[in-house]
């Protein structure tokens, strides 16, 4: 978890009424020290269970198979003699002597192994990790050890089955990278009684759509290389530290989505690097098509009004026949005027 | 252990080793180095062509 530096969480909230819809956009900032410090228990679980997780493996290894390791020294000291460091009288009570230092330095690491496998079980995960890690000090220190018996290069066999245990040890150690779901944070900064971490609000966005609903879909990347820093919304990539420029494109976002909503095409969402979305001409000018249609509906009013006039000085109640044909197809004309006139404007 | 590295030691055992030399009985060498698990030194003896690992039980002080 050392990249955990900042989680981020979106509140949508969507009224609608008619044919408007209004969306509210909320990024908020958890108390990273706060998640920092809880993460650390995590981690510690995480590590503890790992270390056990291995165990079978690890015992598995010729380190703690005696009759291996006697073996392998044997080998060693063999390897000493034909260089003409060792006399061959010597043998076996340097086998002797370097068998009995390792045997018992096996047997304080196993103990220790299960000392923290058992600390583990009781939960005490901090306690745990400390003793996983003094057992691999042990292996290292047994390692160093043999070797300088050994002459250094000449322990070649036996530090090989030594180091069987610090590769297992070491990737356990080291861990992959949680994926969004095996990440035992998310849970935990997302918990309702965890709500006081989101004490920040980073930014509000608030957008008004004009046709239909609105929706928005959040989707945290799953790549586990990349996930902890970045998130989409619908197709818009944004990364932990372009932040701000995040809240204008949540904008853009909302738009996109009451496009689409319409049936007109959007750009291609499909693309990985599909950052800036292409804002359709029609709905960016959106607040100056909306004065240009009030103007025209006060222009229609007004018309509207003129022809009402005309039909009543028509008096069409009184008249019959030719005449009264004659004022309607007057006042049909008249109309046509006025639909040409405002089709002109 | 109860020699250092730069120690005088005289061999107590006849010691034949592979590479020819043939340390007789008493003759002088100085500590190389210390293995304190075997409970052995590398010793450098007078005449020898490369030092030997000898144990402590096998050496004297000179």
């Amino acid at each position: 978890m050392k990249q955990l530096i900042t989680f981020f969480i979106i509140v949508i909230s969507l009224s609608s009424f008619h044919s408007c819809a209004r969306m509210v956009v909320n990024v908020s900032t958890a108390d990273s020290d706060r998640v920092q410090e809880e993460g650390e228990k995590y981690i510690d679980r995480m590590k503890a269970y790992a270390f056990v997780e291995i165990k079978p493996l690890v015992f598995a290894c010729d380190l703690f198979d005696s009759d291996k390791m006697n073996t392998y020294i044997s080998k060693d000291i063999k390897e000493g003699i034909a260089v003409g460091t060792i006399a061959s009288d010597d043998e076996a009570i340097l086998k002797t002597n370097i068998k009995s230092f390792t045997d018992a330095a096996i047997k304080v690491i196993q103990n220790t192994y299960k000392q923290a496998t058992a600390l583990t079980e009781q939960k005490k995960y901090s306690e745990a990790v400390d003793r996983f890690w003094d057992s691999y000090n042990l292996v290292e220190q047994l390692k160093k050890d043999i070797k300088h018996e050994l002459d250094n290069s000449d322990a070649a066999n036996s530090i090989e089955a030594i180091e069987c245990f610090s590769v297992l040890y070491a990737e356990a150690a080291s861990g992959d990278r949680f994926n969004l779901l095996g990440d035992p944070m998310v849970s935990y900064i997302t918990k309702e009684e965890n709500l006081p971490l989101w004490e920040s609000t980073y930014n509000r966005t608030k957008s008004s759509t004009f046709f239909g609903n609105a929706d928005i879909a959040v989707v945290l990347q799953e790549d586990p290389e990349s996930y902890n820093n970045n998130y989409a919304i619908k197709g818009v990539r944004v990364d932990a530290d372009k932040l701000i420029q995040s809240s204008f494109d949540v904008l853009a976002q909302s738009i996109n989505v009451v496009a689409s909503s319409q049936g007109i095409a959007l750009p291609d969402k499909g693309e990985q690097n599909y950052f800036y979305p292409d804002v359709i001409p029609e709905i960016q000018n959106l607040a100056t098509e909306k004065n240009k249609l009030a103007d025209k509906r006060k222009e229609y009013e007004a018309y509207r009004k003129l022809l009402i006039v005309n039909i009543l000085n028509k008096n069409l109640d009184n008249k019959s026949g030719e005449e009264l044909k004659t004022a309607i197809d007057e006042i049909k004309a008249l109309w046509a005027t006025y639909k040409a006139k405002m089709a002109s404007n | 252990m109860k020699y250092s590295i730069g120690d005088c030691v005289k061999n107590t055992r006849v010691k034949k080793y592979s590479n020819g030399d043939i340390i007789a009985l008493g003759t002088p060498g100085d500590v190389r180095k210390v293995y304190k698990a075997s409970k052995s030194y590398s010793i450098m003896f007078q005449g020898a062509q490369a030092v030997h690992r000898v144990l402590e039980k096998d050496l004297e002080a000179c």
